[in-house]
C-alpha cells in the first residue's frame, strides 16, 4: 500500500525506472524509503524552527528569509536522499536518478510549505511566517 | 463617576500639568477618580508654557480616546476639558484645556478705568500699584505681580466657564490648585479662587457641593531664578530677586487666610543656574525641572487618601529627597514615592526607546504582522499622535526628558541617550554575560511576541500599546528585576 503509493507518486512524473531491470529495486525500496525519510526530515525541520527555534527558545529566526533558509536546507536534503538510496542499493547512476532527486527537491518545498501552515500557529515567535494566513488570531 | 478638578494657574501650573500628563501616560495610577478636568488659568494667551501644556493634553487625550477606557497601562487615566464634563454637547463654553479671558490685551491701568476714576481713587490705586503695575498690557500676564493678578482674576469667579464648572460639580468630585507662590497669576490665582468656592455665600451654583469639596493645592515655592539685566540697561523683565520676599508675604497671608483646603503640599529648591528672563508670551517657555515633576506627584498623592483620611483637620506636606544630590536618581526618592513612579516610568521609558528606535525594524515580526504595523504605523492618525506625544522637540516626552536633564538638580534615573536598554536606568543595570544579553531588541521581541499572542484585540493601535505594556512590564520583573 505504502510502497505503491510512492512509486505512483514518483513514477507519475518521472515514469518507469532507468535502468529498467532496477524496476523492482526502485519501487520495492528506494521510492518508499525516499518519501518516507522525507516526510519525516521535512516535519522534524519544520517542528524544529517553528517549536524548538521560535517558540522554546526564541532565537529571533522568524523572519521569512530565515524560513527560506530553512527550506532550502530541506530540500538540499531532498536532494541527497536519493542519490545516496540508489548508491546503497547497489543500483547504477543515471540520469533518472537525478531527475528523480529533483523532483524528490520539488516535493520537499511543497510538503515544507503545507506543514509550516499547518503547524506554524503554535509558534510563539513565527506564526505569521512565511505569511499570516490563515491564522487571525 | 468622580471627577478632579485641576487648576493650574500662571507659568508653574502649566509647567506641573505638563509633568502629570507624562506621569499619566506613563500609567501612573490617579487613585479615587474617573475622570482629571486640567483647567489652565493663565492670562497670556502666547505663553510658551502653556500652550506646549495644551498641545501635550490634547495629543494625550486623542491617544487616550484612541485606547478606550482601561484601568490601568500607558495613557489610561481619562483626561476631559471642562465643556466636555456635561457629556451632552451643549456647553456653551469653549472646548480647552484654558479658562478664556475672552482677550484681554489692554493696560491694567484701562482695565481697571483708571482714568474714569475721581482724584482719590487714583490715589488709592497709585498708592497700591507701581507705575509699571498699571502701564504694563494684560495680554502678557501679570508679571510676577499678584496685587494685579488679585484684582483681574477675581472677575473670572462670575465667568461662564465658572459657572459651568460648578454647576457640573458634584458630591464627590475634589479639586487641586497648582500654582507657585512667588510669582504674579499663582500667587493671585489660588487664595482667591479657593476663597470663592469656599465661600458659603458664593453666588456659583451647586454652592453645597463646593464648599464641602476636597481640596488640595500644591504650593511651589521658589525654585528657579531668572537672569537679571545688567545695570543700567532698560528691560522688560521679571525681578527674581523679589521672589523669596514675595513667597514669604504670600505665606504669612496664607496663614490667617487659606480655610477650607485640606491638604497643602510644599516644594522648592535652592535656585540654580538663572533661566532666561522672559516676562511673558511665547517666549516664555522654561525647561521642565525635577521640582515640577515632583510636584505633579501632590495629586498623585492627594488622590490616594480616600474621603476619610482626608475628612478631618488639614494636613501639610512637604517634600524631602533622601540625600542632597545633583543627579536625582529613582533610589533618592522614598519609597512610598519610587514605588509609586519609578517602575511605571522605566516601562514608559523603555517603550519609548524600542517604539522609536526599534519598530521599524520589526516589520515581519509576528506582533507586528498580525496586525499589520507597518501599514498602521505609516496611515493610522493613533500613531501619528502618538508619535508627537513621544518625539515632539517642543513638548513630546524626549523633550520633557533632555529638559529635566539640563538644570543643576536633574532628574538621571534614566538616560535618554543610552542605546542599551541594560544600561538605561541609572540605579539599576543588567548584568550581561555569554549566556545572558539582558534586555535587547531579540528579547523584546520575544515578549512582544508572546504578549501579543495573548490578545484579542487586533485594533492596530489598541493591540500593539497593549503588547509593549505586557512585555516592558515582564521585562521589567523579569530580566531588570526592578523593585
Amino acid at each position: 500500500m505504502i510502497q505503491k503509493f510512492f512509486w505512483g507518486l514518483y513514477e507519475m512524473f518521472l515514469g518507469r525506472p532507468i535502468p529498467a531491470n532496477f524496476t523492482n529495486d526502485y519501487r520495492e525500496v528506494v521510492f518508499p524509503n525516499t518519501g518516507l525519510l522525507l516526510i519525516i526530515i521535512t516535519l522534524a525541520i519544520v517542528l524544529i524552527y517553528y517549536y524548538v527555534l521560535n517558540r522554546m527558545m526564541s532565537t529571533g529566526l522568524y523572519k521569512t528569509q530565515h524560513w527560506v533558509m530553512f527550506l532550502v536546507l530541506n530540500a538540499i536534503i531532498a536532494f541527497i536522499i536519493p542519490v545516496v538510496q540508489v548508491n546503497a542499493n547497489g543500483i547504477d547512476t543515471h540520469s533518472y536518478t537525478f531527475m528523480f532527486a529533483f523532483l524528490n527537491v520539488i516535493y520537499s518545498l511543497v510538503l515544507f510549505f503545507l506543514f509550516s501552515i499547518l503547524l506554524k500557529r503554535g509558534s510563539v515567535q513565527a506564526w505569521t511566517t512565511p505569511v499570516k494566513w490563515p491564522n487571525k488570531k | 463617576m468622580a471627577k478632579l478638578f485641576v487648576f493650574g494657574i500662571g507659568g508653574t501650573g502649566s509647567r506641573v500639568i505638563r509633568s502629570l500628563v507624562m506621569l499619566m501616560a506613563a500609567g501612573v495610577k490617579i487613585q479615587n477618580c474617573d475622570k482629571i478636568v486640567p483647567i489652565i488659568i493663565d492670562p497670556d494667551t502666547q505663553n510658551g508654557d502653556m500652550n506646549r501644556t495644551v498641545e501635550l493634553l490634547k495629543t494625550y487625550k486623542q491617544i487616550h480616546d484612541s485606547l478606550g477606557r482601561r484601568d490601568d497601562g500607558f495613557f489610561h487615566t481619562d483626561i476631559s476639558t471642562l465643556s466636555s464634563i456635561a457629556g451632552d454637547g451643549n456647553a456653551k463654553i469653549r472646548d480647552s484645556f484654558v479658562y478664556d479671558f475672552g482677550g484681554i490685551n489692554k493696560p491694567f491701568k484701562d482695565h481697571v478705568g483708571y482714568n474714569q476714576l475721581d482724584i482719590d481713587s487714583q490715589s488709592l490705586i497709585d498708592l497700591l500699584f507701581t507705575p509699571e503695575n498699571l502701564n504694563n498690557s494684560l495680554d502678557v500676564g501679570f508679571r510676577g505681580s499678584p496685587n494685579v493678578g488679585s484684582v483681574v482674576l477675581n472677575e473670572i469667579i462670575d465667568s461662564p466657564e465658572m459657572r459651568f464648572f460648578a454647576s457640573n460639580f458634584q458630591a464627590g468630585d475634589r479639586i487641586f490648585f497648582v500654582s507657585s507662590i512667588f510669582g504674579g497669576t499663582g500667587a493671585a490665582g489660588f487664595p482667591l479662587l479657593l476663597k470663592n468656592f469656599k465661600d458659603s455665600r458664593t453666588g456659583l451654583p451647586n454652592a453645597a457641593s463646593l464648599n464641602s469639596a476636597l481640596t488640595g493645592a500644591m504650593v511651589v515655592l521658589p525654585y528657579f531664578s531668572l537672569e537679571q539685566p545688567a545695570a543700567g540697561v532698560e528691560a522688560d523683565f521679571i525681578d527674581s530677586n523679589t521672589f523669596t520676599t514675595k513667597a514669604k508675604d504670600a505665606l504669612s497671608y496664607y496663614q490667617h487666610h487659606l480655610n477650607g483646603v485640606n491638604a497643602v503640599y510644599y516644594m522648592g529648591d535652592t535656585p540654580d543656574k538663572p533661566m532666561e528672563n522672559n516676562p511673558g508670551r511665547a517666549s516664555q517657555k522654561n525647561d521642565a525641572h525635577l521640582v515640577e515633576l515632583l510636584s505633579a506627584l501632590a495629586i498623585v498623592d492627594f488622590m490616594d487618601y480616600s474621603d476619610n483620611e482626608l475628612g478631618g483637620n488639614e494636613v501639610y506636606h512637604e517634600f524631602g529627597l533622601r540625600e542632597d544630590v545633583s543627579h536625582v536618581q529613582f533610589s533618592h526618592l522614598d519609597t512610598e514615592t519610587r514605588d509609586r513612579i519609578a517602575t511605571q516610568l522605566i516601562r514608559f521609558h523603555y517603550f519609548e526607546r524600542y517604539f522609536t528606535k526599534h519598530l521599524p525594524d520589526d516589520a515581519q515580526a509576528a506582533y507586528a504582522k498580525s496586525v499589520d504595523l507597518g501599514s498602521a504605523v505609516r496611515n493610522d492618525q493613533s500613531f501619528k499622535e502618538l508619535s508627537k506625544f513621544l518625539t515632539h522637540p517642543e513638548f513630546g516626552y524626549q523633550a520633557w526628558l533632555r529638559e529635566l536633564g539640563r538644570k543643576e538638580r536633574t532628574f538621571a534615573a534614566l538616560d535618554l541617550n543610552e542605546t542599551d536598554f541594560n544600561r538605561m536606568v541609572s540605579d539599576k543595570q543588567i548584568e550581561t554575560g555569554f549566556l545572558n544579553k539582558g534586555i535587547h531588541q531579540g528579547a523584546f521581541v520575544k515578549e512582544l511576541n508572546r504578549a501579543s499572542e495573548s490578545i484579542s484585540d487586533r485594533e492596530p493601535f489598541k493591540a500593539t500599546i497593549k503588547a509593549f505594556e505586557v512585555a516592558t512590564e515582564r521585562l521589567v520583573e523579569e530580566k531588570l528585576k526592578y523593585s
